[in-house]
């Protein structure tokens, strides 16, 4: 065979060998993109008015009811929360988030927060702050026990000298000028809860089965006393959505998982889409009983995952010291009594039958717009314990707090978590926190978070974020907002070296 | 401006011709891997303006053509 020198090849051979090498880079190059050799990678997201951007690796800003579509130069957030996706080519095992912003809020909102998705679709957003204004102004006016950048604790009046001190007296419950130990006046945010419920002596606990049907999910602490225990509980499907429904219960023992079982939903949609509150709907899906033996008092924390379409018909446990936490949704009763320790009761519901009256502490509040939060606040400062009376079923309950029911006693679980109501003149002597201050950079703030991506939600090689600032509403003209200039997420996972190992010695 | 003579005129049309073949496997291979790796390239290059401009090469070349 003949062959010709390059520079005696025709022009058109010539020109397809220069296109055929710059094809094959630009398929390496994208094969790199694709695998990320080195394990890490960095993609950024800002916000110019640039015709020929591509899509970019942060998308899906959403709902967009909650955006000004007027502002071009930066995400404009008029309301909350706001939900992103994350594309990455493939899985990694964790994410620092640098996001770069400036905000008008009001007081009323001080707290910005970043979340991410874990444990699928029906699972929880782990909100993490970008940054709390409440703390950035207490960080001057308590004194700081500790401040290393990553914990932050402060005391209201210099009374600990150091860390080790204060760690010392939290670990056995109890804390200085504190009658009733961390319960009564310490207050957590965003702090790795390294707590233990110490309950009263003498505590007597009876069986209980709590018949007030539930809708969704729902989780509630519980404490058994030392010996044998149990919890069952009784599910039902209301079939107002197709496909089928998974119930999830976990059971943690000191953060640990100590128990967890599955149940799934048939799959019955009678596209029924409307829910009655006054009769029983759906189908019995079955029951979960757990039980076990606890080797002293201990409080059990238990987590029910189910979607709204699933209703907890009644759970029984052999200890009636139980209380359910952050949300309460009950459905098919009217007239129910609750207790909590809560000062302020966010109110919603979705159907215009449960629409009606409400009573806090006697006071009374009309709850008469669905798909709207009413905001209830106890105004007698010196009760411990607020009575809210539902006249109707079906009205959903969030709160930062505890709800005992008729049946049950109610206790503080765990030390108060700060929100957006918390009152620096209140019964909080001690704040607990991880959280570290946003840095300023000319006109921006700049606040880097860090995520754990392995229990992340990873759907189609998206992650699901979202920003949320409790308490920031539609209003008209939107003057409350916060403005997002750049988003920029580090990634770090197994480089291509690392798993090519890893599958040799398998 | 300067005209082309007959030479440059038989080059630009080759170059055209076989800038138009690549882009067009290129094009193609980009919608492809866009949908086998569920979205890498639109995360990187926007796709609707790359099919643009192969539509602009395209016509290019097909006027040549036609003054054969």
């Amino acid at each position: 065979m003949k062959i010709t020198k390059f520079k005696n090849w025709p022009l058109n051979l010539k020109l397809r060998l220069v296109f055929g090498v710059f094809l094959l880079v630009i398929l390496v190059l994208i094969f790199c993109l694709k695998v990320v050799p080195s394990g890490k990678a960095s993609y950024k997201k800002t916000w110019t008015n640039n015709f020929f951007s591509a899509r970019g690796t942060m998308l899906d800003f959403r709902p967009g009811i909650r955006l000004d579509s007027k502002a071009k130069s930066y995400l404009k957030i008029i309301a909350e929360p706001v939900y992103f996706n994350f594309y990455t080519p493939r899985s990694f095992s964790k994410a620092k988030i640098t996001i770069k912003y400036f905000d008008n809020l009001a007081e009323a909102t001080p707290i910005i927060e970043l979340g991410l998705l874990k444990g699928g679709l029906n699972g929880n957003y782990e909100l993490k702050p970008l940054q709390n204004k409440i703390i950035d102004d207490l960080k001057f006016s308590w004194d700081r026990i500790v401040d290393d950048g990553e914990t932050l604790i402060l005391q209201r009046e210099k009374i600990y000298n150091n860390g080790l001190e204060f760690s010392a007296d939290f670990s056995e419950g109890r804390l200085e000028n504190c009658v009733g130990g961390p319960l009564s006046c310490a207050v957590f945010y965003n702090y790795n809860n390294d707590y233990k419920y110490q309950a009263p002596a003498n505590n007597l606990t009876r069986s209980v089965k709590i018949n007030q049907a539930l809708r969704g999910e729902h989780q509630f602490f519980n404490y058994f006393n030392q010996g044998k225990w149990f919890l069952n509980f009784d599910f039902r499907d209301l079939n107002l959505n197709s496909g089928q429904e998974i119930v999830k219960v976990n059971i943690y023992l000191d953060n640990n998982l100590i128990a967890s079982q599955n149940l799934t939903g048939l799959d019955l949609a009678t596209r029924n889409d409307s829910f009655d509150n006054e009769n029983r709907q759906g189908t019995s899906i079955g029951e979960l009983r757990f039980s076990g033996l606890a080797e002293k008092g201990a409080l059990y924390k238990v987590e029910i995952k189910a979607g709204n379409d699933i209703i907890i018909e009644s759970i029984e446990s052999s200890s009636d010291q139980l209380v359910f936490a952050n949300k309460f949704w009950p459905v098919y009763s009217e007239g129910l009594k609750i207790s909590t320790e809560a000062k302020f009761l966010s109110v919603k519901t979705f159907e215009t039958e449960s629409l009606g009256q409400l009573f806090l502490n006697e006071e009374k509040f009309e709850l008469d717009k669905t798909y709207s939060s009413l905001l209830l606040e106890a105004k007698d400062e010196e009760k411990y314990l607020n009575e809210l009376k539902l006249e109707k079923s079906g009205v959903l309950i969030e709160l930062n707090g505890f709800i005992a029911l008729p049946d049950t006693k109610f206790f503080k679980a765990l030390p108060e978590k700060m929100d957006r109501f918390f009152s620096a003149s209140g019964s909080a002597s001690y704040l607990l926190s991880n959280y570290k201050s946003p840095k300023k950079e000319k006109n921006y703030k700049v606040a880097s978070l860090e995520f754990d991506l392995n229990s992340a939600y990873l759907n189609n090689n998206y992650y699901s974020f979202v920003i949320s600032v409790p308490g920031l509403e539609l209003t008209e003209g939107g003057e409350n907002y916060l403005g997002i200039k750049e988003i920029k997420i580090e990634v770090e996972g197994r480089s291509l070296g690392e798993k090519i190992i890893s599958f040799i010695k398998k | 401006m300067k005209k082309l003579n007959e030479k440059q005129k038989e080059i630009l049309k080759i170059f055209v011709r076989e800038f138009f073949y690549f882009l067009s496997i290129l094009v193609a291979a980009f919608f492809i891997l866009d949908i086998v790796l569920k979205g890498l390239i639109s995360a990187y290059l926007n796709l609707n303006l790359l099919f643009l401009f192969w539509l602009i090469i395209a016509l290019i070349d097909l006027r040549f053509k036609a003054k054969k």
